[in-house]
């Protein structure tokens, strides 16, 4: 009995520690944001293979530096993440093109400002 | 000398007149006649102790010569005692006891004696606990455990390997949810104001802060399709928004 227990513990273990990792499901307004941009981009199946890693590891960046410099210098701060930016910039060049990494960055701002339009429709909606 | 002397007395009287006001008298005596066969007298009583100490260590003449013999024959005379002689010189009650055997055993009491013991006995059978079973356990756990260790660091290469493969293949399928402009519309007008307001703020930089703090009449703002089909959705904008307040200028 005992070594049947031990077996399905660690089992268990292995597996619970396996699917922890694949647990993370985007929120709604981050999966809206990736239609936007592969949309916007017009990825072909072949690029967003190659694009979305790349994203990925930028966003998680951008993510990282907001996370942990919450109170931090602002200036610094804004400087920080245009670094990042910048850093991605010949990555997305070399998947997408020298016009299309640009629109990456476009992109992210635009969506930035559907969000907000999105958001003042909503107010104003509710004080009519 | 005789100044010496002077200059001592001198000296002296300078420094203590007391001791030098004092006679000249010597203080020391001695018995009359003291001296006169001193030496006779010195003499005559360190021979007297010289004499007193040979007279106590004497021994008699020839006494080492034969003293083991003569201690070996006065051993030799005296004639052994026998056990029971002694045993009666030093306990004489144990001594006058009858010689006698007080223990008696039955007969052939010795001869299946193991035997009618054992089935006295009643033995039971001992439950046998052999040491097999655990080392068994053990073998299997070690073996869980590496077995354990094998796929999780074989999943954890798997993954990295396929890592870029998964998060792309995720993306993509998350796209694929929202296919058309239309469908991205709906899914943004689905959003709470709550939602949005917190992702904004997340997300927030200094440079466009201006859209949300301005009151620009929004219903004007290119929407999400404005921005998916035309390219410079947001420079017509921005011009349009120029040429009114120019206009109204």
């Amino acid at each position: 009995m005992k070594k049947y227990l031990l077996i399905l513990i660690l089992m268990f273990g292995s597996f619970s520690f396996v699917f922890a990792q694949n647990g993370q499901r985007a929120e709604k307004i981050q999966e809206l944001k990736i239609a936007f941009i592969t949309q916007k981009l017009q990825l072909t199946s072949a690029e967003a293979e190659k694009f979305w890693p790349v994203y990925n590891s930028y966003d998680n960046e951008i993510r990282q530096l907001r996370a942990s410099n919450k109170n931090g210098d602002v200036l610094e701060n804004e400087q920080k993440l245009l670094d990042i930016r910048k850093k991605y910039k010949p990555s997305f060049e070399q998947i997408l093109g020298a016009q299309r990494a640009n629109d990456v960055y476009n992109a992210e701002r635009e969506y930035r400002n559907v969000l907000i339009r999105q958001l003042k429709e909503q107010r104003q909606a509710r004080q009519k | 000398m005789k100044n010496n002397t002077s200059d001592i007395i001198n000296e002296l009287k300078t420094v203590s007149p007391f001791l030098a006001g004092i006679e000249k008298v010597n203080v020391f005596k001695v018995p009359k006649d003291y001296f006169i066969d001193l030496d006779t007298k010195i003499l005559t009583s360190v021979f007297l102790q010289q004499v007193e100490k040979n007279e106590s260590q004497q021994v008699p003449t020839g006494y080492f010569d034969s003293l083991s013999d003569r201690i070996l024959s006065k051993i030799k005379n005296e004639t052994p005692l026998t056990a029971i002689d002694e045993i009666k010189q030093i306990s004489p009650a144990l001594h006058y006891l009858k010689e006698e055997q007080v223990f008696t055993v039955p007969e052939n009491y010795f001869d299946n004696l193991s035997d009618r013991i054992l089935d006295k006995i009643h033995l039971k059978k001992a439950k046998v606990i052999s040491l097999n079973p655990v080392k068994k356990v053990w073998k299997y756990a070690a073996a869980a455990v590496i077995a354990g260790i094998v796929t999780i660091s074989s999943l954890q290469i798997f993954n990295q390997k396929t890592g870029k493969e998964k998060i792309a293949a995720s993306y993509i399928q998350v796209a694929r949810q929202y296919k058309t402009p239309q469908k991205l519309d709906e899914g943004i007008a689905s959003l709470s104001a709550d939602e949005i307001a917190k992702y904004l703020e997340k997300t927030g930089t200094v440079l466009d802060e201006d859209a949300l703090v301005k009151d620009t009449d929004t219903t004007n703002l290119p929407s999400t399709s404005d921005y998916l089909t035309d390219e410079n959705a947001l420079d017509n904008f921005l011009n349009s928004i120029n040429s009114k307040s120019t206009n109204t200028q």
